[in-house]
C-alpha cells in the first residue's frame, strides 16, 4: 500500500455532511446519508463509514467500463453507457460521490454521457471529490483510492483492469460535466488536481 | 476454550458426510458453525429456513432465512439467494441481497453481488463486492443494549 494522502478538502467535504471531531465521525442530521463511491471496494472505506449511518453504494464503474469498451470490437463505435447507475433506485439521490480518478478515463462522450447518467441522482446538497490531471503520464499511475480517516486517502495499486487515460482541462469538466460545478481545487506535489464539486445552488 | 477438532466433530449432521478438499479456512468456518452443513457437492434449489447455524460449502438457489442464527459460506459455496440471518459470513461467493440483524463479513476470499443491510459490516482486504451497504452504529448499540436488558427465560415456562 502506498503512503496515505493527507487532504484537507476530504475533510471539507465531509465536514457539510457530518460531525468530524479529532477521532471520530458522526452523523446527527436524523437521515441516512448516502454515499456513492465508484470506485472498487475499499476495507477502509467501509470501515470508516460504518461509523455512520449511511448508505455506501460501491459502483466499481472502473471495472465495468473495462468490460463494457473489451466486450465490443475495437471498429465498432462504442455508445457509452453505465447500466450500475442506471440501476439504481430512481428516488436515490447521492449526499456525497467519490469519483478517484475515474474522469481521467472517459473520453468526451463518455464524460457527457457519464454526466447524463448521474443527473437524476444529484440534489441540491451533492458534493463530490475527484483527482484530476493534465498530465498523462500522472494520470496512467493506476491507483485506487479509500478513506482512512476524515483526512486522509488511502491508495495502493489497482488491481482492476486498466482503462485508457483521457486528460482533461478543467474547464472540459464545466462544458461537458454540467451537473456538478468546481468549487475547490488543490494541485498536488505529483501533478495531479484534487477537485471539489458541488450541485448548482448548494 | 475452543477445541476446532472437537467443534468439527460435533458438527457433523447424520447423513451429512464431511466433504472432501474442504480446506483448514474452511475446517475454521465450520468450527465456528455449530449447525447444520451442506456439503460441496450439494445443489439445492428453494428456500432454506431454520433455528440453527448453518455452513454451506455447495450450491444454493432460493432464499436463505435463519433470522436467529448464523449463517457461513464457506469457500467453495456458490449461493444466488437472499440471505437473512443473524451474524453473515462469506467466505464464497453470493449473488442476492442479504441481512443481517447483527453483523455482516465479507472475508478476503468473499465475492459478493448484492445490497447488504447490517449494522455493522466488515469487508476484509482482497473481499470483492459490488452493490449497496446501509450501516447504522447506533441500530447496533440498540440491539445490544436490549439483549442485555432482555429478562432471563422464567424456569419451566413454555418456549
Amino acid at each position: 500500500m502506498y503512503q496515505g494522502l493527507q487532504s484537507p478538502l476530504l475533510t471539507m467535504l465531509l465536514n457539510k455532511h457530518f460531525n468530524l471531531s479529532e477521532s471520530t465521525i458522526t452523523n446527527d442530521s436524523g437521515r441516512r446519508m448516502k454515499i456513492l463511491d465508484v470506485g472498487p471496494a475499499f476495507p477502509e472505506t467501509v470501515q470508516f463509514f460504518s461509523q455512520v449511518c449511511c448508505r455506501l453504494y460501491i459502483a466499481d464503474l472502473f471495472t465495468e467500463r473495462a468490460e463494457l469498451s473489451g466486450a465490443l470490437p475495437d471498429d465498432e463505435p462504442e455508445e457509452a453507457s453505465f447500466p450500475t447507475l442506471e440501476s439504481y433506485p430512481e428516488d436515490e439521490r447521492f449526499d456525497i460521490c467519490l469519483f478517484w480518478d475515474f474522469l481521467n478515463h472517459l473520453d468526451i462522450p463518455e464524460l457527457k454521457a457519464f454526466n447524463l447518467a448521474l443527473q437524476p441522482f444529484i440534489h441540491g446538497g451533492t458534493t463530490a471529490h475527484a483527482f484530476t490531471t493534465q498530465n498523462s503520464r500522472v494520470a496512467t499511475r493506476g491507483l485506487s483510492y479509500g478513506i482512512e480517516g476524515h483526512g486522509r486517502f488511502s491508495e495502493r495499486e489497482r488491481t482492476t483492469p486498466s482503462l485508457n487515460v483521457h486528460v482533461h482541462a478543467l474547464s472540459d469538466f464545466k462544458d461537458y460535466f454540467p451537473c456538478l460545478n468546481i468549487t475547490r481545487s488543490r494541485l498536488l506535489t505529483d501533478g495531479r488536481v484534487e477537485i471539489l464539486m458541488s450541485a448548482h445552488g448548494s | 476454550m475452543f477445541d476446532k477438532k472437537k467443534d468439527a466433530e460435533t458438527t457433523a449432521t447424520p447423513g451429512v458426510q464431511p466433504t472432501p478438499g474442504i480446506n483448514s479456512s474452511n475446517a475454521r468456518s465450520a468450527s465456528a458453525t455449530t449447525g447444520a452443513m451442506i456439503g460441496a457437492s450439494i445443489r439445492i434449489q428453494g428456500d432454506i429456513s431454520g433455528a440453527e447455524n448453518l455452513l454451506i460449502h455447495g450450491k444454493v438457489e432460493g432464499k436463505i432465512s435463519l433470522q436467529k442464527n448464523d449463517v457461513t459460506v464457506g469457500q467453495a459455496g456458490q449461493i444466488n439467494a437472499d440471505i437473512s440471518a443473524k451474524t453473515i459470513r462469506i467466505d464464497g461467493e453470493v449473488n442476492g441481497d442479504i441481512n443481517g440483524a447483527e453483523k455482516v463479513v465479507i472475508t478476503s476470499t468473499g465475492r459478493v453481488r448484492g445490497n447488504i443491510v447490517a449494522p455493522r459490516m466488515t469487508l476484509e482486504d482482497g473481499a470483492k463486492f459490488k452493490g449497496s451497504i446501509d450501516m447504522d452504529p447506533d441500530e447496533s448499540a440498540k440491539s445490544a443494549s436490549e439483549k442485555t436488558q432482555k429478562p432471563s427465560p422464567v424456569a419451566g415456562g413454555h418456549s
